[in-house]
């Protein structure tokens, strides 16, 4: 009967594969089956909030460290980006990665003192007041950015804005961003995040370095927001510091994560898919768009505490908890 | 410069910090008792100066009558939330984050309600008193502000009443030390998280009754007046509604000596890393105990 | 006066409580006897109601008690005194003295009680205005006691009240246990590691296992069964 119980464990990384893989083909074929621009457009979006909901839940569902300023890092890669292809004419396929490298310099900044905080609610509140103040800050400095005016006619990626291929980049982008997050979770530094997570103490009696760890996780998740940023800047090649920095996209962040499932790979993206979606959806609603959006996040959250893809999965767990103890009672 | 400017700014910081001091106050009861962070609490400010301003204009109340019944609307709404929404996730796995979420869902929810029965248009409330006072021509205040700092200092002075001398408090006070045990003894403690959150509730509302006046009503007045009430309450150390208090009379007076010396674009900016540079040197805030929760 | 029928509980979907089934008689002392993670604070916990018991019933004087919220326990005679004290350390002694008699409507009987207490433990009257936290050991578990009797309960439920104190400071506190049950005809459930005392000073015993009950008896004969001695007395 164990070898049944390792068949399970075995078919469910092989179905974990497959689906995924589907699901990435799918990505790559729907380009030729859609021929609306809006609908490549509203998935770019999915892949945008998929990408940076990700490394969020890398940081927060994964180490438990929640930052509550995870929009600001996303705004430094998108105005660093903007500003040093708008002033000093870099092209925008490197000045992207200056964007990234600016924002991982920003995310130390900001992990470094508020690692130090034990206490949940100071974490989060202290990363939820940097993120506020890196949105004052660009609001205020309007030589700069113009403030609330916005940077506009940022330069395109693509000559031509081919949407198709904007498409593509993002597909390839999330792919990249997914793979790393997937391969940090399963590393040994993943593994003692998780340590970390369960218990501080037991994981700093195993020596490892709690903040050292901490700080290098924050540091690859904000690299990942930075250059998702860049990528926004050039896309939509309007900024705000609303827009681009204000706390309702980190709302939408922590939406996206509770409600597809903190803590897991799948969750994130499937939150971001779905409230993209659903937003997008919702716009025939006009007024009432934003009361139903808040109605969605208060009743998933009250009658699926784990998120859609957690209790998905813990419904497959407890049947195979279940199977398990039937198979040990028949052996 | 001179000094009767540096008194109206210390006054006007008094002023703000006051209403800090409420809002703090009653996300730090909260978080005392229910062991959560109230992020809608924001919109009981809002729905308090709303339902003043409605009970003003539309039903053309005597003020005296108009503050009860946006106090009372508030809490009765807040009680109906809670009960909805709160307790069907106390204390269940995962409750460090789901009330994070959750309240987020309803301060979305509560805005966007306020902006479809009220409108994006901002609203004014009249002074409730229109007197100018020059003390000893030292300096001038305005009858609004007076009644601020007498109705926040009265309403301050009840709580501390309620929490250190009736058997209410010594209820909340267990609650929040060990909820737990404190149903062993014989305390109803889904009645004190309920009661805690509505006296909450109420000092958010009487906040914002007592502000709207000097700033307008709006929708999304709530937000940034929060965001002050989430720090006042790190500030003043998590849990202690006296740390709160204090905390939020100090921000408000570094708030307006930054808008006197560097602008009043720089406002928030100040009162955000004055939170960060505190928490630096005190990671427990200022009149919080280290090592607790 | 207490009986437990068959009780199975549960943390989430682990079982840790077996079938467990016993009795109380009014004026007994009966004492609850296993190692670490036996699951004896679990026995307390499924009584108290604060860990809701998968099946099984729990009869209080033949009122069934097993689906009442923990908060009216008190008003039914049932004070708990909890292990590891569970003061409340930001209040004074007399607060917490004072937030134990909580169910009592009539302040006459609070200061009676109060009264009463403080002669019991005349420490905790010399000390009545310091905070709780910063007691001594011993004296936090008197404190514990104190509070739990000020409501005169019948029926007292004490989880290791000799966790973590000096040998001379429990056998005090045994001492006052059995005082109390003498002069007011109080029944006791005791849960003790310390098997040897609180055997001399019980009527019966039930051993626990694994949350299995294994063994029953009076006192006496449960201290000179081997299998006893050998696992919990060191014998």
């Amino acid at each position: 009967m164990k070898i049944l119980m390792k068949d399970i464990l075995e078919r469910r990384s092989r179905i974990a594969g497959i689906s995924s893989l589907v699901f990435f083909l799918a990505l790559l074929i729907l380009p030729f089956l859609l021929t609306n621009a809006y609908y490549l457009h509203v998935l770019i979006l999915c892949m945008i909030y998929a990408c940076i909901t990700s490394a969020w839940n890398m940081i927060a569902g994964y180490a438990g460290v929640f930052s509550f300023g995870f929009q600001a890092l996303f705004g430094i890669g998108a105005y660093v980006s903007a500003l040093l292809s708008m002033r000093l004419g870099i092209s925008p396929w490197i000045s992207m990665w200056a964007g990234a490298v600016a924002a991982m310099a920003i995310g130390a900044v900001v992990a470094i003192p508020s690692l130090k905080l034990k206490l949940l609610p100071y974490i989060c509140i202290a990363t939820m007041c940097m993120g506020e103040i890196i949105r004052l800050a660009v609001a205020n400095f309007t030589t700069l950015t113009r403030g609330e005016m916005g940077l506009t006619n940022i330069p395109k990626l693509f000559a031509d804005g081919n949407r198709t291929a904007y498409y593509y980049l993002a597909v390839a982008m999330f792919v990249l961003i997914l793979a790393v997050v997937v391969k940090i979770v399963n590393s040994p530094m993943g593994m003692s995040m998780q340590a970390m997570k369960d218990s501080q103490e037991a994981s700093e009696s195993l020596g490892i370095n709690i903040s050292r760890t901490k700080i290098r996780i924050y540091m690859i998740g904000a690299f990942m927001a930075g250059l998702v940023g860049a990528f926004y800047a050039h896309y939509i090649c309007i900024l705000t510091p609303t827009s681009a920095l204000g706390s309702s996209l980190m709302t939408s962040y922590v939406a996206m994560s509770l409600i597809g499932g903190i803590g897991t790979i799948v969750g994130p993206v499937l939150g971001s898919f779905v409230i993209t979606i659903a937003l997008e959806v919702l716009r025939a609603l006009a007024d009432y768009r934003m009361i139903f959006y808040a109605l969605l996040i208060i009743v998933t959250i009250i009658f699926l505490r784990a998120g859609i893809w957690g209790s998905v999965k813990e419904i497959f767990i407890s049947r195979a908890e279940r199977f398990k103890n039937r198979s040990k009672e028949q052996g | 410069m001179n000094f009767s400017y540096w008194m109206e700014l210390i006054m006007s910081g008094v002023v703000t910090g006051a209403c800090y001091a409420l809002i703090g106050a009653g996300l730090s009861l909260i978080w005392g008792t229910l062991k959560m962070v109230n992020l809608a609490h924001g919109e009981f400010y809002m729905l308090g100066a709303y339902i003043l301003w409605v009970s003003l204009t539309v039903g053309n109340m005597p003020l005296l009558i108009a503050i009860p019944i946006a106090a009372v609307s508030v809490v009765v709404i807040a009680a109906l939330l809670h009960m909805a929404t709160i307790r069907p996730l106390l204390r269940k796995p995962g409750w460090d984050m789901s009330p994070w979420i959750l309240t987020l869902g309803i301060q979305i929810l509560l805005q966007n309600i306020a902006l479809q029965v009220w409108g994006e248009l901002y609203q004014n409330v009249p002074y409730f008193w229109n007197a100018i006072f020059k003390p000893g021509n030292l300096f001038t205040i305005s009858g609004q502000r007076i009644i601020i700092l007498f109705g926040t200092f009265a309403v301050i002075l009840l709580l501390m009443f309620i929490i250190k001398k009736t058997k209410l408090g010594r209820a909340i006070i267990a609650t929040s030390q060990d909820g737990e045990f404190a149903t062993m003894m014989g305390i109803n403690t889904k009645r004190v998280y309920l009661v805690t959150y509505g006296i909450s509730a109420m000092l958010a509302a009487i906040a914002g009754v007592l502000m709207c006046p000097v700033y307008s009503v709006n929708p999304w007045m709530g937000t940034t007046v929060q965001t002050k009430g989430l720090v006042v309450c790190i500030l003043g150390g998590l849990g202690s509604v006296e740390g709160a208090i204090i905390a939020g009379i100090v921000m408000g007076i570094v708030e307006s000596l930054t808008v006197s010396v560097v602008g009043s674009a720089w406002r928030d900016v100040a009162a955000y890393l004055l939170l960060i540079i505190i928490l630096y040197v005190r990671p427990e805030g200022l009149f919080g105990r280290k090592r607790e929760g | 006066m207490l009986e437990l029928r068959s009780i199975n509980s549960f943390y989430g979907d682990v079982q840790i409580l077996f079938d467990v089934s016993l009795e109380i008689k009014e004026g007994e002392i009966v004492t609850i006897l296993g190692s670490n993670g036996a699951g004896k604070t679990s026995v307390i916990k499924s009584i108290c109601n604060l860990l809701p018991i998968g099946s099984g019933e729990i009869y209080y004087e033949g009122q069934r008690i097993d689906k009442i919220p923990p908060y009216k326990l008190i008003n039914l005679g049932i004070s708990l005194v909890p292990e590891g004290r569970r003061l409340f350390p930001d209040m004074s002694v007399y607060d917490n003295l004072r937030l134990g008699g909580y169910p009592l409507k009539d302040k006459k009987t609070l200061s009676d009680n109060l009264e009463w207490v403080m002669e019991l433990f005349p420490r905790l009257k010399e000390r009545s205005k310091q905070l709780a936290g910063t007691l001594s050991g011993g004296e936090q578990q008197m404190c514990a006691i104190a509070r739990g009797l000020m409501i005169r309960p019948r029926m007292i439920i004490f989880d290791e009240p000799s966790l973590g104190l000096a040998p001379v400071i429990v056998d005090q506190i045994f001492e006052i246990l059995t005082q109390i049950v003498h002069e007011n005809h109080s029944t006791i459930l005791l849960v003790e590691q310390n098997a040897q005392t609180a055997l001399e000073i019980s009527d019966r015993g039930y051993v626990l296992e694994n949350g299995h009950i294994v063994l029953e008896g009076a006192s006496k004969e449960l201290l000179e069964s081997p299998e006893i001695q050998k696992a919990y007395l060191g014998l």
